[in-house]
């Protein structure tokens, strides 16, 4: 079956499609965060160049201030050298220079001296190193020369001197004169170009740190100014920067092994640090000023400083990824629940489908044989419901000589149909028991459906009965399609078999009214007639332009079965086929549902024929046990056989002494007896009230003796002995046939 | 057809010879008629000689046996033949009878 190929493959494709999510989610999360964290490289390489930018502007802004403050003090030496070397030979003159230079540098210049070869002034001695000092305000002059201090020796003195070069020294503690670190600018006086002494101040070192820590972009930056080798000469305040924390960037600065990185073009160099007490890394870049002192400038940043928005960046963007994750992890598992519900319903509706199926084998096992085919009579059928299970019905079976058949059509379509249809079938056997009467059995099955019938649904339905030896037809219709009848006989004007409509009274649908009264028709049937039923599905049958197949088309294809002779799986073929073709790609919209029935009795040849007549009396059964002893004797009956025969009839005609006629009245009681040799026939009649033995009960076989009823023996012979009973009431007469087979195969 | 019946050794003895259909039983019923009350003594009925039974007949047999279950007495049915016992097996009554 290609459709539950499909669907099996419809499914399997469903459950892949949900192993994915998982793949899918990952596959997502594992993109955002690539993405993430290439951005956030690049974010972080271009915050780094931005620090090497800003900080090569620090670093100069830096140098120049400085610079600015050290030249600002060279200046004034060298304008002061002129002076002081125009007065050379006047020493005291000479001092007030110094007084110039402390006074027009007051902020950073802290004192100022000469100090000349010894004894280049015999006057003054052999030490002359006058110091001019500011302190409170006032200005102050010391003579610093003496033998504990010795200036000669002194850096200031000997690179001046010797060198002949200006000459910044580094810090130092000047205990004598400042009392404080400072660092000293000397230059070499000279007389006849030759160097005699030295002009020179001191500076304060304190001032540096304002300068180059004045602004730094990031607040817990900081700068620290050391000499060419790497010696202090500032640091920032403890509030800045703790001293163990300037120490230990110190050493890393004098540590070869440290490794560095050149970077900002060249012009500074990188190293990174930790810092063990805010538990912090951070970076080092410094560069040496271009003039002398060649001071190195060191900037220190923390990295959590420069990266850190970026970090918080981070930690923000992968907070939103996270949440773009969970939401798709969300949509997917939706997407999982939708799914899986679907397979479920999906599911469940094949389960229903599978159901259905059942159901519908069920229904149709529960239908007779589609086909039957008697010596008298050949039937074929053919139901095709709309949905898996159908809510038409058609039923036969033969009783006592008679062809029970009724075909039916529950509203609506679908299983709830179907359940109703069951119902309907098993009244009609129910009824049909013990009934000939097609109106009474209509009437029974109406009342029973009728209670209880809250969903209002009804049933079409008609009922016949076809009695087999005389093709007396007994019909009752409740509101269903009128049969046709395909008669043997030939029209006069055609001279092609007859085909028309039953003439049937519009009684109501069973299951509407419980007290609806039906009526019962009568037709006689020919020989080699077939009864044609069907329900609307037929003639209501639509093609896609919602046209209905109706009454005349059916008609016309009836009027081709008839003139070909068609047997009644040929009609119900040929029917379909024209239904089929009519009807085409639109959708079947109701149950379809024909039953067609061909009337062939058989002619009996009898080579024997007897008849005997006797009153309703008991006594006439002696006489009349002779008449059958005789009868079984000319047809060469075996004992046995002979002797359930003569049991048989005599029990039937015992039930018709004692039933036919009221009670005291006379009454005779015909007796026919006819064989072909192969079956012998008895068919009692009488002209009594309509008494009809098949309709009595049986007696029940199992019951205990105490249980066991007087009654029902009789009737429970006849039909154990003999092979058929029919019994028809015909012309006013009640006609009893009885029928067995003479040589029964084993 | 012929119906005898007559007490041996505490117990009814009755036979029947013959056919017994619609007709006869009027009569045989009437002949039976003490096997009705039968005080608690088992019954047999000789039956060796009966070709023909009808549900008449049948029907004595049955009203017989339900006497006797009231009394609590037996009744059995000698030397039935074959066709007859069919009869008894159609109509059920082959459970209801004991056979000798």
């Amino acid at each position: 079956m290609p459709d539950t190929n499909r669907k099996i493959m419809q499914q399997k494709k469903v459950r892949q499609w949900t192993k994915w999510p998982a793949v899918i989610i990952v596959l997502a999360a594992i993109f955002m965060e690539a993405i993430l964290a290439f951005q956030y490289n690049y974010a972080r390489a271009q915050l780094e160049e931005e620090l090497e930018r800003s900080t090569l502007m620090d670093l100069i802004t830096s140098a120049l201030r400085i610079q600015e403050v050290l030249s600002k003090a060279e200046v004034a030496v060298s304008n002061e050298l002129v002076h002081a070397e125009k007065q050379i030979d006047d020493p005291q003159y000479m001092q007030t220079v110094l007084h110039s230079l402390v006074q027009n540098d007051k902020d950073n210049i802290d004192g100022a001296f000469l100090a000349f070869k010894p004894d280049f002034y015999p006057q003054e001695g052999h030490w002359f190193e006058p110091y001019v000092r500011q302190k409170d305000g006032k200005v102050e002059l010391f003579q610093m020369g003496s033998p504990e201090h010795d200036y000669t020796q002194r850096e200031f003195y000997r690179m001046a001197m010797e060198e002949d070069v200006p000459h910044w020294t580094d810090p130092y503690w000047d205990g004598d004169g400042a009392c404080n670190w400072v660092i000293t600018y000397s230059l070499p006086i000279k007389k006849n170009g030759q160097p005699v002494g030295v002009i020179g101040v001191d500076l304060t070192t304190t001032w540096i740190n304002d300068v180059v820590n004045y602004y730094h972009p990031h607040p817990s930056s900081f700068s620290i100014v050391l000499t060419e080798d790497g010696k202090f000469i500032s640091a920032p305040t403890d509030s800045v920067a703790s001293e163990a924390l300037v120490n230990h960037i110190v050493a890393l600065f004098n540590d070869s092994a440290v490794e560095r990185k050149v970077v900002g073009v060249g012009r500074i160099t990188r190293f990174k640090f930790y810092d063990p007490e805010y538990n912090e890394y951070g970076r080092v870049y410094y560069a040496s000023k271009k003039s002398a002192p060649h001071w190195q400038i060191l900037l220190v940043c923390y990295d959590s400083e420069v990266f850190g928005e970026l970090v918080e960046l981070r930690r923000e963007m992968f907070l939103w990824a996270l949440l773009g994750v969970a939401i798709l992890t969300l949509i997917v598992w939706l997407f999982r629940r939708e799914s899986r519900k679907l397979q479920e319903s999906q599911l469940s509706q094949e389960r229903i489908g599978a159901e259905l199926r059942v159901a519908n084998e069920i229904q149709q096992s529960m239908l007779p044989h589609h086909m039957l085919q008697l010596d008298d009579v050949h039937i074929y059928g053919r139901l095709v419901p709309a949905r898996e299970v159908g809510g038409d019905l058609y039923d036969y079976f033969v009783r006592d000589g008679k062809l029970f058949f009724c075909i039916g059509d529950v509203s609506g379509k679908g299983a709830p149909s179907a359940m109703l249809m069951a119902v309907t079938h098993s009244l009609f056997r129910s009824a049909s028991a013990h009934e000939t009467n097609p109106a009474r059995i209509m009437q029974t099955i109406n009342e029973a459906s009728a209670e209880g019938n809250e969903k209002n649904m009804f049933v079409t339905m008609f009922i016949g009965v076809l009695d087999l030896p005389t093709g007396h037809l007994r019909y009752s219709n409740a509101g269903h399609d009128n049969p046709i009848v395909i008669s043997n006989g030939q029209t006069e004007q055609t001279g092609s078999p007859h085909v028309q409509h039953l003439e049937c009274d519009a009684n109501l649908p069973v299951g509407v009214f419980a007290d609806t009264k039906y009526t019962m028709q009568n037709t006689m049937i020919e020989a080699g007639s077939t009864l044609f039923l069907y329900t609307d599905g037929l003639t209501e049958a639509k093609n896609v332009r919602r046209e209905l197949y109706g009454e005349q088309r059916v008609m016309q294809v009836m009027i081709v079965c008839a003139s070909e002779a068609m047997l009644p799986k040929q009609i119900i073929d040929t029917v379909s086929d024209g239904v089929h073709t009519f009807v085409g790609e639109a959708e079947q919209s109701d149950d379809l549902t024909m039953l067609a029935i061909r009337y062939t009795p058989a002619r009996y040849k009898s080579i024997l024929t007897d008849r005997f007549t006797l009153q309703n009396d008991v006594h006439e059964v002696t006489r009349f046990g002779a008449f059958i002893k005789h009868v079984t004797d000319q047809l060469s009956i075996e004992k046995a056989l002979a002797g359930q025969l003569r049991l048989a009839i005599e029990e039937a005609v015992v039930n018709v002494i004692n039933y036919a006629y009221p009670a005291g009245t006379d009454g005779e009681i015909d007796v026919h007896v006819e064989s072909d040799g192969q079956t012998l026939r008895v068919i009692i009649s009488d002209s009594g009230v309509p008494f009809d033995p098949t309709v009595m009960v049986k007696a029940d076989t199992t019951l205990s003796a105490e249980d066991r009823q007087i009654g029902g023996l009789g009737i429970l012979l006849v039909r154990e002995l003999m092979d058929n009973i029919n019994y028809e009431r015909t012309d006013g007469r009640n006609v009893l046939t009885l029928v067995k087979a003479l040589h029964p195969e084993s | 057809m012929k119906t005898t019946i007559e007490e041996l050794e505490g117990k009814w003895i009755a036979t029947l010879e013959g056919e017994l259909d619609t007709v006869a039983a009027l009569d045989v019923e009437q002949a039976l008629k003490p096997l009705m009350d039968s005080h608690g003594k088992d019954v047999i009925i000789e039956c060796s000689g009966l070709e023909y039974i009808a549900s008449s007949g049948l029907r004595i047999l049955l009203s017989i046996l339900k006497a006797a279950k009231a009394n609590g007495s037996k009744v059995i049915l000698r030397n039935v033949n074959e066709d007859i016992k069919n009869v008894f097996k159609l109509t059920g009554f082959i459970s209801i009878f004991d056979f000798e």
